[in-house]
């Protein structure tokens, strides 16, 4: 069976059951399939979701959307789809590299080509975006300019904050999430810990990874754990660098890392609440430890300006080691500036988080079935298969990875051939937003600061 | 001599003149200011993370000495000065070369030094990058001259993300110049050459025509070059964003990555308002030198 | 005549290297365009060239649309800066007017604040405002929006020709019974034009670089190439070579606008010719 949802997004005890639709009787369904896409008969749940403070740390405590907030009912997949027909067009905005946006380009004409609704692509930034969503809401515009809004970690958090999602489970309403690889990550929360409470469909999973010469070094000469850089760093000085936190992921997802290794484990952090006095009491020994780092680093006392200053590093063979994404070294690799026989990429023990971006609704969104639509097929086999093929990082439906063609699956960017085993069975976690920032700020004066 | 009566009538034709911009100021600057200013101190709710009730904790921090941001400031400033002062005197120099030695700027050179003005800031930033990097053409120059030649030094200083803001500086420079020169230029040209052969006749040295005759000549026009080179390198992004260093960091890239990226809004919104205090300040100074170069020239 | 052999050599030497230095950064900028294999460890110059990132961003679309909707916002920004900025200059510049109103300086002295604004915190606060107006995503709220900063330029590249005009010229216009309009158009304009084309070639250059406005202001309909590039090279990802072909349909279109406006408007260019 699919899997069982945790929390707020099944809606059972409100008798919705998206896996049993016949449950919904159908002359119901007609009077109310409109209403029950809209804003105003879903109005409550927002206030409800509203009133409970929003904080990542809540997840486990408490429920900010229960059960009875739900409406009685929901759509059949086929009344959505019927909706969506009548709609008939979806605005979908997201942000990213060249290559994201040629990926979305083609999903998007993809998903016109088979369902006859047009799909809209705007290519802008995050910020813009989530600004211009919140401020629709704030002037009480009805029908808002995007459909479908590509989003991380944080602005999700802000569009949440500030009213702009439409809180439903979305999740849990598409036929073809079901197929997304059963992490918790990938769906329940995105990545830096936020709730989505089904409000939100992943689409990506980037990989951060060890990056290193594979000319120069064997696999074995690398380091095994994450804090086992510095030893590294200590035998081949000059030769490691990585990004400066504030300005690229490589950089601040390692040092992530770093902190649950060094500084009492993964569950110390994990759910748990924000605390000032953790990072100013335990701190200590990972501070201590990228000071030790520093002077064996790579031009000792300057930052990388970013995830791709050091892959260019990496690629004029200034540095053989250094973190980086799948997608920023692939992007090397084919910009043609990096040899891919020197590529090298191995994930250390206990492995570094891989993040997921995806896609929310809008709360006032104007054509919600047909964002529904879209975003179902975002998650169906064959648009996943274009994550790997054009953004070089892993799908969230493993079946899309397992349906690659065995070259492709090979390309040197990619440090795990089998994703089922080690994604869906291995362990996985997330970044606690909080803290992250908290040492983004703490790095700056401890670190860089001179 | 002006009768009272022409000189009312007159100041009012002035007002009439000054009401398009004021008009536009007041609309499309004031406001946004307006909620800049409330904002610094949490009034609006604007942007996420604002409260709309009123706190001074955006200024605490900022003025708080154990915080990155004083010590940003500063280094914007002093990185901001270094960079006025060589793009305003590369251009000034290169102007008064061409004064001098009567070269008159055909179509070609006219041409190339227009082109930093149209370069796209982003890629500027990122050009810069790879010419200054040790793989750089500019960073193997440094190389090769400083460790091989002159043996000067073991490593070659980096030019990009270090601690003194030398890529912002050469960057800046490049993207600046081009502004004082064609300035400065254009005004040298509308001097009438006579002052110079008088000077010359009466035995006048170049060092002396200089001070004596161009300078309080282009004087406006040269502080006017340097002010609004100093105010956009001061909160010029992209290029301290590429180039800089992760400490000290860049005023606007310490808004950035705070408001941006963090979502701390208050602290974006103070160092505006900090950032606009010393544009008004610096402002002041300007219209009363002015004032003062209406009155010499 | 060796002396003068001698500096005319010196002279081309002076040149040459300014031009070396500008013209650097931009055969960078050609070098990165056309390279599609360059391993830099080894190699000074690119190993293969080609045209594959053109190729790859016409493919992506929206290119033409945003090169158009560039031109258009800078062109009609430069405009109507010039229109609300030149007699405002004149009252600043021209040392016939004292200029000692009290509210005349507060104007002169305010029109510099948005030069220290950082454009970030200029669009946040007009989002709500653009919103209220209904000004979102148009065209007249992005040209508003970029004059904000383009005013300031313009001003001050004019304030300073207008007071390098002798005030007895305008005085003796005036004792022969010219009117405000006709000394502004007949004796003013002529002789302040080369600050009229620098500013007005300012605010064209700011409008045609400005990407966060756009950003902020003219998602979704509006578009323009800078704003592509920021896509392109937004810090967490970059990508050189699309990004300097980017640059190029920026940089070649605006430069050989630039030539054409020197060879048919002899003399009236920002940096007057051979004068």
């Amino acid at each position: 069976m699919a899997r069982k949802t945790k929390g707020p997004a099944g809606g059972r005890e409100g008798g919705v059951d998206i896996q049993r639709p016949q449950l919904a009787r159908r002359g119901f369904i007609r009077a109310a399939g409109t209403a029950a896409l809209s804003l105003t008969a879903l109005g409550h749940v927002g206030r409800e979701a509203r009133a409970a403070a929003f904080r990542p740390d809540l997840t486990m405590e408490a429920n900010p959307n229960p059960p009875s907030a739900y409406p009685k009912w929901f759509p059949s997949w086929s009344e959505v789809e019927q909706l969506a027909r009548k709609e008939g067009q979806v605005q979908v905005s997201a942000w990213g590299s060249a290559e994201a946006k040629e990926m979305f380009n083609k999903l998007c004409t993809q998903f016109e080509r088979k369902t006859g609704i047009k799909a809209v692509y705007r290519h802008g930034d995050w910020f813009a975006a989530q600004q211009q969503v919140l401020n629709e809401v704030k002037e009480k515009k009805e029908q808002g300019s995007i459909d479908a809004i590509f989003l991380w970690g944080k602005p999700f958090s802000n569009l949440m904050q500030g009213g702009g999602v439409w809180e439903v489970p979305i999740l849990d309403l598409l036929p073809n999430a079901r197929k997304i690889a059963y992490r918790p990550e990938l769906g329940r929360f995105v990545h830096d810990m936020v709730p989505t409470y089904g409000c939100f469909v992943p689409q990506i999973n980037y990989q951060d990874c060890f990056v290193y010469d594979r000319k120069k070094y064997k696999p074995s000469d690398m380091p095994k754990s994450v804090d086992g850089v510095l030893d590294w760093a200590k035998r081949h000085k000059g030769k490691f660098t990585y990004c400066d936190v504030n300005k690229g992921g490589s950089g601040h997802t390692w040092v992530m890392m770093l902190i649950y290794a060094l500084t009492g484990g993964y569950e110390k952090y994990a759910f748990r609440p924000f605390s000032k006095e953790v990072a100013a009491k335990d701190w200590k020994p990972l501070w201590d430890y990228l000071k030790e780092l520093e002077p064996y680093m790579y031009r000792p006392g300057t930052y990388p300006q970013g995830n791709n200053a050091v892959a260019q590093l990496f690629s004029a063979e200034e540095i053989d080691f250094c973190p980086n994404w799948d997608g920023t070294m692939a992007q090397e690799v084919r910009g043609g500036r990096l040899d891919p026989d020197r590529l090298g990429m191995i994930v250390p023990e206990p492995g570094i988080f891989s993040p997921c971006d995806g896609f929310t609704i809008p709360a006032n969104a104007a054509h919600k079935a047909a964002a529904l639509l879209f975003l179902d097929y975002l998650v169906s086999v064959e648009a996943q298969m274009e994550v790997p093929r054009v953004m070089a990082s892993y799908p969230v439906v493993t079946e899309a990875w397992d349906k690659l063609p065995e070259k492709e699956r090979q390309q040197p960017w990619h440090p795990v051939q089998n994703l089922r085993e080690w994604r869906d069975l291995g362990r996985m976690g997330a970044r606690h937003g909080e803290y992250m920032f908290q040492m983004m700020t703490e790095w700056v004066d401890r670190i860089a600061r001179k | 001599m002006t009768s009272p009566r022409t000189s009312r009538r007159r100041q009012f034709g002035d007002l009439l003149m000054v009401a398009p911009l004021a008009l536009f100021l007041g609309t499309m600057v004031l406001v946004p200011l307006v909620i800049a200013v409330l904002s610094s101190v949490g009034m609006t709710t604007v942007a996420p993370g604002l409260t709309g009730e009123f706190t001074l904790q955006g200024f605490r921090e900022f003025f708080d000495p154990t915080k990155p941001s004083l010590a940003a400031l500063w280094f914007t400033f002093k990185v901001t000065l270094v960079t006025t002062a060589i793009s305003t005197g590369l251009g000034l120099a290169l102007a008064l070369f061409m004064r001098f030695r009567r070269i008159a700027l055909g179509q070609v050179m006219s041409f190339l030094v227009k082109i930093p003005l149209f370069m796209p800031y982003l890629v500027t930033a990122f050009v810069f990058w790879v010419l200054l990097y040790p793989k750089g053409y500019i960073g193997i120059l440094t190389h090769k001259l400083l460790v091989e030649y002159l043996a000067l030094v073991e490593q070659a200083p980096a030019l990009i993300s270090d601690p003194l803001g030398i890529g912002i500086i050469v960057c800046g420079s490049w993207m600046r110049f081009p502004y004082a020169f064609v300035i400065i230029h254009g005004l040298l040209q509308m001097i009438d050459p006579s002052y110079e052969e008088a000077a010359r006749t009466l035995g006048a040295r170049t060092g002396r025509i200089v001070r004596r005759v161009y300078l309080p000549l282009v004087g406006y026009g040269l502080l006017s070059v340097a002010l609004l080179n100093f105010l956009a390198l001061f909160i010029a992004f992209s290029i301290p964003f590429v180039l800089g260093a992760s400490w000290p960091q860049f005023l606007s890239v310490f808004i950035y990555v705070n408001a941006k990226d963090q979502g701390n809004w208050l602290a974006g919104y103070t160092a505006s308002v900090v950032y606009i205090v010393i544009a008004l300040a610096i402002a002041t100074f300007y219209t009363r030198a002015l004032q003062r170069a209406k009155t010499h020239a | 005549m060796r002396r003068h052999r001698a500096q005319r050599w010196a002279n081309h030497a002076v040149l040459g290297l300014v031009a070396l230095l500008i013209l650097l950064p931009v055969f960078v900028v050609f070098e990165y365009a056309f390279a599609t294999k360059w391993f830099p460890a080894h190699w000074w110059f690119p190993q293969e060239f080609g045209m594959r990132w053109f190729e790859r961003l016409l493919g992506l679309g929206n290119i033409v649309n945003a090169m158009i909707n560039s031109y258009m916002i800078a062109a009609i920004v430069a405009v109507t800066t010039l229109l609300v900025t030149f007699p405002a200059a004149y009252v600043f510049g021209a040392r016939t007017r004292r200029g000692d109103s009290r509210l005349i300086r507060l104007v002169e002295g305010f029109s510099s604040v948005p030069l220290a604004f950082p454009t970030i915190a200029v669009g946040i606060g007009l989002l709500p405002v653009y919103a209220k107006l209904g000004l979102l995503s148009s065209l007249p709220g992005v040209v508003a929006a970029h004059m904000i900063m383009a005013v300031p330029y313009a001003l001050r590249a004019m304030v300073g020709s207008f007071i390098m005009v002798p005030p007895e010229y305008e005085e003796a216009a005036r004792n022969l019974g010219a009117g405000r309009f006709y000394v502004l158009r007949r004796i003013y304009l002529p002789l302040v034009w080369p600050g009229v084309m620098a500013g007005g070639i300012f605010a064209f250059s700011w409008s045609l670089n400005e990407f966060v406005l756009v950003l902020l202001l003219g998602y979704p309909n509006i578009e323009t190439i800078p704003v592509q590039i920021y896509q392109f090279v937004g810090g967490y990802y970059l990508h050189p070579q699309q990004a300097a072909a980017l640059g190029l349909f920026l940089l070649v279109p605006t430069l050989a606008l630039m030539f054409l406006v020197e060879r048919t408007v002899r003399g009236s260019t920002v940096v007057p010719a051979g004068a």
